[in-house]
């Protein structure tokens, strides 16, 4: 579970930081932009369509994040139900169906009481599972959020990129514009002021009734204007509303996909779980069958035989007072002593062999 | 035998210089006075802390060699399967050279004592 936390906040951390890196170097670009002194009349009008496609823009982005990660959650959560409740189904079909087949099988009457078989549930196995799928949920959720964080990050990119071009063609047609005619200052603010006010009024009135914009859109002067506007109004209108573009509703099928594949696997283990005995050997047993390896007879039967038998005397003494983790804790201790033995044997065969040499 | 190993040695020699070590002794100590035969791991339990698991059957084995003490597997009834554990107990040697360790005058041990352990 920890594992599982520490890659997924990394992960989602790691992006952040890329999204907001991006993030900042696109504001920076902007606002050098915003600052930089012009007196054309088209610097303003790209000015003011970038201004007002950048704040769409990424209105419509923060909202649709985290709607989509909402949906996502649900989209999985979707998925698991499906198929747990087509698994019930298919059980439940099967009970009906062997409930019958035996009846006819021994043709015992409908009303007799047999035996009751008890079945025990084992719990510890059902929350291991359950721990396991909020892990697998978690990890997938992270790893989308930080997916989404990354493409926004790239989407910046772009985005500054295109704004680099765009400031380099405006800084060549300002200057281009300064160098023929002369201008005025006075003129081109009030001109900033009046399309910022129309503008503003023109997107609020197209976030009420998006069907003005045919009326808009007939005048010559400003129809492309008012029709890249209209756009960016109705996508501030979709994420509004929590509408998807086509992307992302696959997304959200495949997340409902990944619900079911999800629910198959927990499924899956739960009955190799419950089918499964499993018998474990008793401890020391790979100690052993290493020093046997290791060292001569003699000495694993009087070293390590011994030691090993007071190691399991020890281990299922506490399994018998119901001390599990006290079991765990012998386990441990004899392992190191264990590892001790063998380092003193070799050291006092070395010295063995040393002194009879000597002889 | 070892009467004519002991005459090798004609120096006078301390407790500390008989061939048995601080827990050796107390091995033996352990195994004279309870009078039965004892598993390693009672006597890791009895030493409070002397003696430790890692390294009491290596001592034990050491002084199988040397002859103080001997061992045997525990008997273990017929539907019990495993490794047996060991139970030891000191040999009339090993008592002898407890009584020596433990006497003032040292130097009588040398009547008993192989040389060179």
């Amino acid at each position: 579970m920890s594992a599982t936390c520490a890659v997924c906040v990394t992960v989602v951390v790691r992006t952040y930081h890329a999204k907001q890196e991006a993030l900042a170097q696109y504001e920076e670009l902007r606002r050098t932009i915003e600052i930089t002194p012009s007196n054309a009349l088209d610097f303003i009008y790209s000015h003011e369509a970038l201004q007002l496609d950048a704040s769409i823009t990424f209105t419509q982005q923060k909202g649709s994040s985290f709607a989509l990660l909402f949906y996502g959650l649900i989209a999985v959560a979707a998925g698991f139900m499906a198929v747990t409740a087509f698994i019930t189904l298919l059980q439940f079909g099967k009970a009906v169906y062997l409930r019958g087949h035996t009846r006819s099988l021994f043709n015992m009457p409908s009303g007799r009481v047999t035996q009751a078989t008890q079945r025990k549930r084992d719990l510890r196995a059902l929350s291991r599972q359950v721990i396991l799928l909020l892990c697998c949920t978690f990890l997938a959720a992270g790893f989308i959020v930080a997916a989404k964080q990354q493409m926004e990050a790239v989407a910046y990119s772009q985005r500054t990129e295109a704004l680099r071009q765009e400031r380099k063609k405006i800084l060549s047609e300002v200057r281009s514009v300064t160098a023929s005619e002369p201008f005025d200052i006075k003129q081109v603010i009030e001109r900033n002021k009046a399309i910022q006010t129309r503008y503003r009024s023109l997107i609020s009135l197209l976030k009420k009734y998006p069907s003005y914009t045919s009326k808009y859109a007939t005048r010559s002067d400003d129809r492309g204007y008012v029709q890249r506007v209209y756009t960016s109004a109705r996508e501030l209108t979709d994420s509004f509303s929590l509408r998807f573009p086509a992307e992302s509703w696959l997304t959200l099928l495949a997340l409902t996909l990944l619900g079911g594949i999800l629910a198959v696997a927990f499924y899956g283990l739960l009955r190799l779980r419950m089918r499964s005995i499993s018998i474990k050997q008793a401890p020391g047993s790979r100690f052993r069958s290493i020093v046997t390896f290791l060292y001569s007879q003699k000495t694993v039967e009087e070293v390590f035989d011994p030691l090993i038998a007071d190691w399991r005397f020890e281990y299922f003494e506490a399994l018998d007072q119901k001390r599990r983790w006290k079991a765990r804790w012998i386990s441990v201790r004899y392992v190191y002593s264990l590892l001790m033995a063998m380092g003193l044997s070799r050291v006092f065969s070395f010295f063995k062999v040393f002194t009879r040499a000597g002889k | 035998m070892l009467n004519k190993k002991s005459t090798q040695k004609s120096k006078e020699v301390t407790p500390q210089q008989l061939p048995l070590s601080r827990k050796e002794a107390l091995i033996l100590e352990m195994l004279i006075l309870s009078r039965r035969e004892l598993f390693g791991l009672e006597m890791v339990k009895t030493s409070n802390g002397e003696l430790k698991r890692g390294t009491i059957y290596v001592t034990l084995q050491r002084m199988q060699e040397k002859g103080f003490i001997e061992s045997k597997p525990e008997p273990r009834p017929a539907p019990e399967v495993g490794i047996p554990r060991r139970m030891y107990w000191a040999t009339g040697l090993g008592e002898q050279v407890f009584t020596a360790y433990c006497s003032p005058r040292a130097n009588l041990a040398l009547d008993f004592v192989p040389a060179g352990g």
